[in-house]
């Protein structure tokens, strides 16, 4: 049977609510959002709402109509940099940002003339605030940091950089790629001015979905102009959310899909969803203690990551072992840099790259016990 | 729950500037005994016993009640209709949940009378482009709901705007369509 370790790309399986209400939607829908004068549009409409509705529950943000819908995390982090940033800001970001984030920031100090500066981190990935206050300049415009990384799962401070970024009167926007619907998020507590976040990873849904919370009132440039389904007449983009960021017809089947997965999520708890996961990371790091010549990175402490561990076997390529596991154990895991170079280069792989085991809910001990064997099967096979 | 649903049916896009939105809405059940309660707490709404109507204002927003169907006005896109909508019906199911402890009010309260439309209305001596005899006759019909706002072609001049605004909305709060 397939084992699947590779939840920090994407999630699978989905809840099977998520396939079913996609399907129903298509099959007895098929009506569009915002453009529709018959009842079955206005149908989806709500639909969309709802999941709207659910998401700013979710993150605990008071308005659900500046949840603005993307097709990724990507397109959400360049809508709030591009949009935001101006020539002469500067930007203050963590060492372990995913190419979502370094690269549009590279483009903008190429492209626009902005200015970045790289908060440090130690080799398991954590950050100190003072490192961060340390980087705010006067005309630092704005934070970006991810709440986990996807190559250490190292956890980042957000509540307080959120709290030291208010105080400095700076705008903080958070990448949620692998902390959304696995960690408690909350923008008011936490001060997170915009939140990036996936529909695929952690919050279970399908692939194509995305959003960025907006919890601030700063002026947002829009990353694509085009219809809204009302003030046709206008020749800009309105003013109004969640118009304002939203053009063209929605990806309604996959946000259906989305707020499927989110009633799946507050059925079972995040609470609920942490432990499990926590316990098979906790569980996973010690079984994997066992492998001979095994380098594990990163805090090795389910307390401090989310569900990602990080590893090499001396000796052995990463994508040797992965591919091993894969033909031969049915056991699937990423190798590679995971498109973040930056969290490479603090635990000295830039250049090898890492194996990732990606553990999610619907994984059990069973599945780390395969990954486990297979592990001293390769290295019995490989010698 | 008292109130299981309320759909959205139609929806009046705006196409002249923002913030003109209407819709229409099709409730899971007729709240007409629910009314007097809603008299009771809305304090700024116009109940008619014998239209089965109740009619209020939010903000801007007027939301006028028949039966099992609502229309509310002056609203800017899709998502505030459904904010909307939602926030309607967590008034309906709390005034239900709480009716045992609330006074009905089967009273009527002030309704704009004829003269006060009459006061907006643009007075233009034989004007009668309406197709009414004076701008009196032709108040006195929008109170009965037999003429339309929108037939006098003065109002819709720029500078009748701040009075067609008033004008629609006082038609609006008895449940009438302006346009």
């Amino acid at each position: 049977m397939d084992v699947y370790l590779d939840n920090a790309a994407t999630t699978f399986p989905k809840p099977s609510i998520v396939p079913e209400k996609i399907y129903d939607y298509i099959v007895n829908n098929g009506g569009t959002s915002g453009r529709g004068a018959y009842e079955k549009a206005m149908l989806a409409d709500g639909l969309v709402y709802q999941t709207r509705k659910s998401l700013a529950k979710l993150f605990n943000h008071s308005d659900p109509k500046t949840v603005i819908f993307t097709s990724s995390v990507t397109e959400s982090l360049n809508l709030a940099l591009q949009g935001i940033l101006k020539p002469g800001d500067h930007v203050v970001t963590s060492a372990l940002e995913h190419n979502a984030v370094w690269r549009c920031l590279k483009t903008l100090e190429r492209d626009r003339g902005i200015s970045i500066s790289v908060v440090p981190a130690n080799s398991q990935g954590e950050t100190k605030i003072e490192d961060v206050e340390a980087s705010i300049r006067p005309e630092t415009r704005l934070i970006v940091f991810t709440h986990a990384s996807n190559v250490l799962g190292t956890i980042q401070p957000i509540a307080a950089i959120g709290k030291l970024a208010r105080s400095k009167n700076i705008l903080f926007l958070v990448d949620a790629a692998q902390s959304a619907g696995v960690l408690p998020i909350d923008v008011q507590a936490q001060q997170i001015d915009l939140l990036a976040f996936t529909g695929h990873k952690s919050l279970l849904g399908p692939m194509g979905t995305g959003g960025l919370v907006v919890n601030c009132d700063a002026d947002i440039h829009p990353l694509i102009s085009g219809g809204t389904g009302g003030d046709s007449a206008y020749e800009y983009q309105p003013d109004y959310y969640p118009n304002h960021l939203e053009a063209g017809t929605l990806n309604v089947s996959g946000i259906i899909g989305l707020g499927a997965a989110l009633e799946f999520l507050e059925t079972e708890g995040l609470g609920n969803i942490r432990r499990k996961e926590d316990f098979l990371v906790a569980y996973a790091l010690n079984a994997l203690k066992a492998i001979p010549n095994i380098e594990l990175y990163g805090p090795r402490d389910s307390t401090k990551t989310v569900g990602v561990i990080p590893f090499n076997i001396a000796g052995h390529l990463p994508e040797e072992v992965a591919y091993y596991l894969d033909q031969e154990c049915h056991v699937m895991i990423r190798s590679g840099l995971h498109c973040a170079p930056s969290a490479h280069r603090l635990i000295g792989t830039i250049k090898r790259g890492t194996c990732r085991v990606g553990i999610g809910y619907f994984n059990e001990t069973a599945d780390i016990d395969t990954l486990v064997n297979g592990l001293q099967s390769y290295l019995k096979e490989n010698k | 729950m008292y109130l299981e649903t309320i759909n959205l049916i139609f929806i009046k896009p705006c196409t002249t500037g923002g913030g003109r939105v209407k819709f229409k809405a099709k409730m899971s059940r007729s709240i007409a005994e629910l009314m007097p309660y809603l008299n009771a707490e809305i304090n700024t709404g116009l109940y008619i016993p014998q239209a089965h109507t109740f009619t209020y204002k939010i903000e801007s927003h007027i939301i006028n009640i028949k039966d099992d169907r609502l229309t509310c006005t002056q609203l800017t896109n899709e998502a505030q209709c459904y904010e909307m909508i939602d926030h309607l019906k967590d008034v309906i199911n709390d005034t239900w949940e709480r009716k045992e402890s609330i006074t009905p009010n089967e009273e009527t309260r002030e309704r704009p009378s004829a003269i006060q439309l009459y006061k907006l209305l643009p007075k233009k001596i034989g004007c009668k482009a309406c197709g009414h005899a004076s701008c009196m006759a032709f108040a006195s019909k929008m109170i009965l709901g037999t003429a339309r706002l929108n037939q006098c072609p003065l109002l819709k001049e720029d500078d009748y705007s701040p009075n067609y605004l008033s004008l629609e909305s006082h038609l609006q709060l008895l449940g009438y369509e302006t346009d």
